[in-house]
């Protein structure tokens, strides 16, 4: 079994490795900056994976968080030239007070409540942020975003830390006794709360942790494109973070990272040919919906619990209780 | 008194508008379970076959007919390749309607572009009626009678036919009327079928009042979520009320502070939900 776990975790490490070597090799700044948003959206759809595919519940406005992370950076540190610091503190805290409002409102009732309220929210701040032109610049954005680091190779690298760190955090969370409810309530919501969990505070907790790491992708990604516009707060948005988790496989966590880069690689092969490169991105998801529920990480699984499966020996007939 | 006069036509119509575009998407919420995200990008379809009615017959009346059996007719399609094959996992059902938003939209703005077409009311719609010291234009009043004609037609539909008897029953307790022996999927798509007319009718009857762009399905669909939420998912009658009730809502603080009217949607939306998690009018209660 400690062979195993080992096992598991070299691959991670050595992907992280293999990320920080390879601006060194290759000089040329399109890959740098392509792994640079493969690692941003990889952190966005690991905190969405923490909602769908380990407690069960879909958000639809996710990118709520993405973008206002975006914009309160770029706000704070443009029009009031704010330190870089106090900005990033006001995003957690914002973003704190936002999911602490949805999940008051939503976890009371059914997960229903959840996936429209989090719908609405995220339409309602993408229109306001094409209104209030004063403050978010309407559609124009709001330019001249300082990186946190000037250096690209150097920013790149701050960003795969983040993403390893992050990773790491979602990992020992969802395999962390909270880890286990959580994954009970994904189960059976209403026998976990019979057992005499407190589903409320687990669904609460979860929700802000993911709309804080959601925000924190909002950051990077302004840093590294160094504007904010509308289109940050669209639920297109949150179709490519589901469509990242969902078609990477739900419920592993680097199912979330196969999908960015498979989505990332996708856009920037498509986009060179047709600008609605959407349309190939939704009709490739329903199919994924429709036939591979599971994602690339379920067809990994299946090999390997087959595999398995043929070196163990035959299991015990069950015992009826 | 201009005021009052001004508010109670706006805001009837308003509400009418979001009553065609909520019902379809109530009903196939209460009876199937499907919460059908992409009925907003359905609205907005209907909008386009609506405008490419009235550009080759230029007939009005064949314009609200290829809405509805033009959106009735995708319905149909969706329902039988898409929502059908996922047996009722409800959860995959809503991540497809989310996804099928995009494909829908795409089409459209590959289909026609990302402008705006207008379509004209026909001439006897066109022009303002004077109630009072306030002129109403007549396409307004045209729309408020067509929302309460498709209520009445609805209702009746819903009450006193066979099929109505069986969705009613099926909203209330659907096993009971598999058990009894009716063809559960043959019912599911023929309602699918028509939720989705409605809202395609409800694009055609919209679309010489706000145009045909690709985006309005996504504006849409806020609003046809906050109705369902208010009126009680899956009650006919609670989606007619709520779409009252948010259409003046929103009328009215949108005549005040305009920048506020979506916001208000939203909180009326969340505090039903602390309240009173069923709807203001009972509908499908919690499972």
């Amino acid at each position: 079994m400690s062979k195993n776990n080992k096992l598991k975790w070299i691959i991670p490490l050595v992907a992280v490795v293999v990320l920080l070597v390879i601006p060194f090799i290759s000089a040329s700044s399109y890959v740098t900056s392509l792994l640079t948003s493969i690692c941003i959206y990889s952190i966005f759809a690991i905190s969405y994976d923490l909602l769908l595919g380990y407690t069960g519940i879909a958000s639809f406005g996710h990118a709520l968080y993405f973008g206002l992370g975006a914009y309160i950076l770029a706000y704070t540190t443009v029009r009031l030239h704010w330190p870089v610091v106090l900005a990033l503190v006001m995003v957690l805290v914002v973003c704190v007070i936002i999911s602490f409002v949805i999940s008051f409102i939503t976890v009371r009732v059914k997960n229903l409540y959840f996936n429209m309220v989090t719908m609405a929210l995220g339409q309602l701040f993408y229109v306001m942020s094409t209104k209030y032109y004063k403050i978010t610049g309407g559609d124009d954005g709001l330019p001249g975003v300082k990186p946190l680091i000037a250096n690209k190779t150097g920013f790149y690298i701050l960003v795969v830390i983040i993403l390893a760190v992050v990773f790491l955090f979602c990992h020992r969370v969802v395999n962390s006794p909270a880890g286990s409810v959580l994954k009970a309530i994904k189960n059976n919501e209403e026998r976990t709360g019979l057992l005499g969990y407190n589903v409320l505070k687990y669904k609460t907790l979860i929700i802000q942790i993911s709309g804080i790491i959601a925000g924190l992708a909002g950051v990077l990604y302004v840093s590294s494109v160094r504007i904010a516009y509308p289109t940050m707060l669209h639920s297109s948005l949150t179709l490519q973070a589901l469509f990242m988790v969902v078609l990477g496989g739900t419920g592993t966590l680097y199912g979330g990272v196969i999908g960015a880069v498979i989505m990332k690689i996708e856009e920037s092969a498509l986009s060179g040919i047709t600008t609605r490169w959407m349309l190939i991105l939704g009709i490739v998801f329903i199919v994924v919906i429709l036939f591979f529920p599971s994602g690339t990480a379920g067809i990994f699984k299946k090999l390997a619990s087959r595999k398995k499966k043929t070196e163990q020996p035959p299991a015990l007939p069950e015992t009826k209780p | 008194m201009n005021t009052v006069i001004q508010i109670v036509f706006y805001g009837l119509s308003l509400s009418m508008l979001f009553f065609l575009l909520s019902s379809g998407f109530s009903l196939i919420f209460g009876l199937m379970g499907v919460l059908n995200f992409s009925h907003g990008s359905m609205f907005m379809w209907g909008c386009y076959f609506a405008y490419l009615a009235y550009v080759y017959t230029g007939n009005f009346w064949l314009m609200l007919i290829a809405g509805a059996v033009g959106i009735g007719v995708m319905g149909l399609l969706m329902e039988k390749f898409l929502i059908r094959p996922l047996k009722g996992n409800h959860t995959n059902q809503i991540l497809l309607t989310f996804g099928l938003i995009y494909v829908l939209d795409e089409l459209a703005k590959i289909a026609f572009g990302t402008r705006a077409y207008l379509v004209s009311a026909p001439e006897w719609l066109q022009g303002s009626i004077t109630v009072g010291p306030e002129n109403i234009p007549k396409y307004r009043i045209f729309m408020i009678i067509a929302g309460i004609v498709i209520f009445i037609v609805m209702t009746l539909l819903l009450q006193k036919t066979k099929l109505g008897l069986i969705i009613r029953a099926g909203i209330d307790k659907p096993r009971m009327v598999q058990a009894i022996g009716i063809d559960v999927q043959k019912v599911f798509l023929v309602t699918f079928a028509l939720g989705c007319a409605l809202a395609g009718l409800g694009g055609a009857i919209a679309v010489p009042f706000m145009g045909a762009y690709p985006s309005i399905g996504t504006e849409q669909i806020f609003n046809a979520v906050a109705v369902v939420v208010v009126g009680g998912m899956g009650s006919f009658l609670g989606s007619f009320y709520a779409s009252l009730i948010l259409g003046f809502a929103q009328y009215i603080v949108s005549y005040f502070f305009p920048e506020l009217a979506m916001a208000s949607t939203l909180i009326i939306m969340l505090v039903v939900i602390l309240f009173k998690p069923n709807g203001l009018f009972g509908g499908k209660k919690s499972e």
